[in-house]
């Protein structure tokens, strides 16, 4: 300690020494949400609701303003109309609605016409200053690719947004949120990061893929790292193959100008199924934060191995539905949905054998399958287990045993389970595969909150852990262009077709029985 | 939570003399009768959930009270409850049960999700067997939190419960003034993994305000050179618990070392000068709530704040005085009791803050009887 005159001065602390355990309960700063195509579906059905129930729930700063931009004509009373009902169908009280409502503004505009953003720019200082809002301003392209270009461009022209130089805690900041996909391919993707690094830094930049929201997402990680008896056997030692599942049962319903050029392998492959793959096969991070998650992330994507046109050719199924019995109805097959061509190549189902090529995971294929129109709705990881190296049992007759299966259900029944074989009861030894099981709702109680508001918060709160950063989509646009490529120049493997309502075509079943495997059931 | 959120499913008035296997078979078949359908206000599947056993001795006088807070803790973290009623039942009686379930509806829809409760209630001197009775219907794979509500000073019945918990929260606010040292010593011996007070769950909000005032650079300095604490609570008489844990909680943060009392308050000394510490009652309102806390410091780094909050109010108002005037609302992340409640059972690790702040506040209250 050193003295000044009679006052003694203790050493300036660098470190507020109470904000030690306070760490945690960091609070939202007040902002605006500026969402772009705010008359939209995505508007409707997922965000403002996600935004009304953070605000319930407190979570919110509750001078957060939220302003809507979009062509149609629409008053901001019209507008705070609309979102009711939207919010209303998931059971709003209206007590907590007329607070919310309040927060809620609208500002009619063209993407392309500069002039609306001017316009919009006036509306936000209007708002800001009203509310006391500090400037913090969060964007949200809720809008179809195409419009990302033009959005970037006007944001950026009508000085709607301070690009980031360094943390500055004092001065107000802005986010981006963009929707996926980012880009259609690898030379798309690293067009947009460049059109949009010129209005905002990366660490302004959130790209949102809603799967990394899931709490059953995220529970991959801390199911396996959290817990010690996982780990040790997250490896080729112990893992015979890797089988992930994404199946939805509706089909194209009211998308078919996006899915026609997009199909299931960017609809869902490049980003939903990367992501899954990228958290189940990462090494574990140096800190849970977003740096470290996400180098380990980019780490696996770069240890894909590349696929050659032959291995395209042999080891991916591509298929398309065609008429039949989904869910107990009559469906059409995706070339008779409305506004498809009916000559159409689009793929809605996706197979694939994956090797990530590592010292974790060498000799480990990875077999992914995604499709419209399935059997049914069902998204799981299944960690397959090898056999115990001595079949003990077989003098007693056992001959074979079922493998022992992790199941990371990730919708719906959000759980976990372990298949194990027991003994049945009985004189005779009979093996039989039984379950352990956990559900979030009879364990918690509850439901797992929707993907939108945890995202929503992250970015509010500036963490950017759950979205994607710019090399994982690149990298991801990378594998997946290697076989886009081969499907286009070399139309192989052939497009194959599936009944509606199946687990898809039997090429995909063919793909996994070739390695001594089948397909789990969901 | 609305009414309509809540349903019993079963839960007779009255009770049976306690019997284990009597009331695992009450639990099985009154799950068999909610399965089986019949009931109007049902719609959809009925999911039984539990996450630990949730041991509730209940004063009496205060069980009415702290139901619905019980009910709002089973929807949050569900458990299989017992709700102890210590002497709640006439002498002779010995020990009574009763089984039910307390429901709510899936907020996606499709059904009740249901915790079991077992009421358990005693004549006077039964008590001693309440804890043989609740052991024997615990759900032995589930973590025992031990919600001690009750006042009673003489409790070797519940010191028996507390031996068979994982967890133990304890309020200080419901204990009888001048008696908070005791939870504190219980929470020293056995350390801030095993027991928590709900007194200082409820300064959460109050310490993260006041972490946020400071964090900008330039008044960090001033934590240096605080002259002086006024903290000011509802109502008056005696500090209420969070009053002093909040006091210990800076003193120990800050590195202040108690010196004595005057007639203003306590005094306490810095790295760099005196303290005065001053904790009063506003004289208005009633619980005996923390309400506003001023901050002062000397030079080199003069700083006045004041933090002003009421009641359940989202915002809480910072004034700040020196240097420059400004004033401002910032959120103030008020939490309801039940919140509290579930927010400790899910903290898994050892709370030195709190185990700090205690030892800190137990000394001042000392000092501060002597007078």
């Amino acid at each position: 300690m050193s003295a000044r005159g009679d006052v003694a001065v203790a050493p300036e602390p660098r470190a507020n020494p109470l904000r030690e355990e306070s760490a945690t309960l960091k609070a939202a700063d007040p902002c605006t949400f500026i969402v772009f195509g705010a008359t939209g579906d995505l508007t409707h059905r997922k965000l403002i609701p996600a935004l009304f129930r953070l605000s319930k729930q407190k979570l919110l700063h509750p001078r957060t303003a939220i302003v809507g931009f979009a062509r149609r004509e629409l008053a901001t009373e019209a507008f705070r109309e609309e979102m009711r009902r939207t919010v209303e169908d998931s059971g709003a009280p209206s007590a907590e609605w007329e607070r919310f409502r309040e927060t809620l503004f609208y500002q009619q505009g063209v993407f392309e016409d500069h002039q609306a953003f001017r316009s919009l720019g006036r509306l936000l200082r209007e708002v800001e200053q009203k509310r006391g809002i500090p400037g913090n301003r969060i964007f949200y392209f809720a809008t179809p690719p195409s419009e990302y270009a033009p959005l970037v461009r006007n944001i950026g022209a009508a000085g709607l947004a301070r690009r980031a130089l360094r943390e500055e805690r004092s001065l107000p900041w802005a986010r981006v949120i963009i929707e996926k996909p980012f880009g259609r391919d690898l030379q798309s993707a690293r067009e947009l990061n460049a059109l949009v690094h010129a209005v905002f830094a990366e660490s302004q930049i959130f790209r949102i893929d809603h799967y990394l929201g899931k709490e059953t997402v995220q529970n991959i990680l801390v199911f396996r790292l959290g817990n010690g008896i996982f780990e040790p056997l997250w490896n080729n030692r112990y893992v015979e193959q890797v089988q992930i599942t994404v199946a939805e049962s509706v089909g194209i319903e009211s998308r078919s100008g996006y899915f026609e050029t997009a199909g299931i392998s960017r609809d869902i492959f490049q980003n939903h199924m990367m992501q899954l793959l990228t958290l189940t096969a990462m090494e574990p991070p140096a800190r849970f934060e977003a740096d470290p998650v996400r180098d380990e992330k980019a780490k696996v994507l770069r240890t894909l191995h590349p696929m050659s046109p032959e291995e395209v050719a042999r080891d991916t199924v591509r298929g398309q539905y065609i008429a039949g019995a989904a869910g107990g109805a009559l469906v059409p097959g995706y070339r008779e949905e409305q506004g498809v061509d009916p000559r159409s190549r689009t793929e809605t189902y996706m197979a694939a054998r994956i090797h990530v090529d590592n010292w974790r995971w060498s000799g480990v294929p990875f077999f992914l399958r995604t499709g419209k129109r399935l059997a049914k709705r069902a998204t799981e990881i299944a960690i397959v287990f090898r056999q115990p190296p001595f079949s003990l049992f077989r003098s007693a007759g056992c001959e074979t045993l079922e493998a022992n299966i992790l199941r990371l259900r990730i919708q719906p029944d959000e759980g976990i389970s372990l298949s194990f074989g027991s003994k049945s009861p009985g004189l005779a030894l009979h093996i039989d595969p039984v379950q352990m099981d956990f559900y979030y709702l009879t364990s918690f109680g509850q439901d797992p909150p929707d993907a939108y508001e945890r995202l929503l918060l992250d970015c509010n709160l500036g963490d950017s852990t759950l979205f994607a950063r710019r090399d994982e989509v690149e990298l991801a646009w990378e594998f997946v262009d290697g076989i886009l490529n081969t499907w286009n120049q070399d139309q192989s493997p052939p497009l194959v077709t599936y009944p509606a309502g199946t687990w898809g075509p039997p090429e995909a079943d063919e793909l996994v029985r070739r390695f001594g495997y089948h397909w789990y059931r969901l | 939570m609305s009414v309509d959120e809540i349903k019993v499913l079963d839960a007779p008035d009255g009770g049976r003399p306690f019997d284990p296997a009597a009331i695992e078979t009450d639990l099985k078949s009154m799950w068999k009768r909610a399965g089986g359908g019949g009931d109007s206000t049902r719609k959809g599947a009925i999911y039984r959930a539990a996450l630990a056993n949730l041991v509730v001795p209940l004063d009496p006088a205060l069980g009415l009270k702290l139901m619905p807070v019980l009910v709002d803790v089973t929807r949050r973290h569900p458990a299989r409850l017992f709700s102890i009623g210590a002497g709640a039942v006439p002498r002779g009686s010995r020990l009574l049960a009763r089984v039910g379930a307390v429901c709510h509806r899936r907020e996606s829809g499709g059904g009740l999700v249901c915790s079991e409760q077992v009421v358990v209630d005693s004549d006077t001197e039964s008590t001693p067997l309440i804890p043989s009775a609740i052991r024997s219907l615990l759900i032995g794979d589930l973590p025992t939190v031990l919600l001690d509500f009750h006042p009673a000073l003489d409790r070797p019945w519940i010191s028996e419960l507390m031996d068979m918990a994982d967890v133990i929260l304890v309020d200080s606010c419901l204990k009888e003034p001048g008696t908070e040292p005791e939870t504190w010593r219980l929470l020293r011996d056995q350390g801030s993994r095993r027991v928590r007070d709900l007194a200082w769950t409820r300064l959460v909000p109050w310490r993260a305000t006041l972490a946020e005032v400071f964090d900008p650079r330039e008044y960090l300095p001033a934590l240096g050179t605080i002259r002086s604490v006024e903290i000011g609570f509802s109502g008056q008489g005696y500090p209420p618990p969070p009053v002093w844990l909040l006091a210990g909680w800076l003193a120990s943060r800050l590195g202040w070392i108690l010196e004595g009392k005057d007639r203003s308050g306590l005094i306490l000394r810095s790295g760099t000068g005196p303290v005065s510490l001053a904790m009063s009652g506003t004289g208005t309102g009633e619980g005996r709530v923390l309400e506003r806390i001023r901050i002062r410091s000397g030079e080199p780094h003069p700083f006045d704040m004041e933090i002003v909050h009421r009641g359940r109010d989202l915002t809480a108002h910072v004034d700040v005085r020196a240097p420059g005037t400004t004033s401002s609302g910032v959120p103030f992340g008020y939490r309801e009791f039940a919140a509290c409640i579930v927010g400790e059972i899910h903290r898994h690790a050892a709370n030195r803050p709190l185990e700090d702040a205690a030892v800190a506040a137990e000394d001042m209250m000392r000092h501060w009887n002597r007078a």
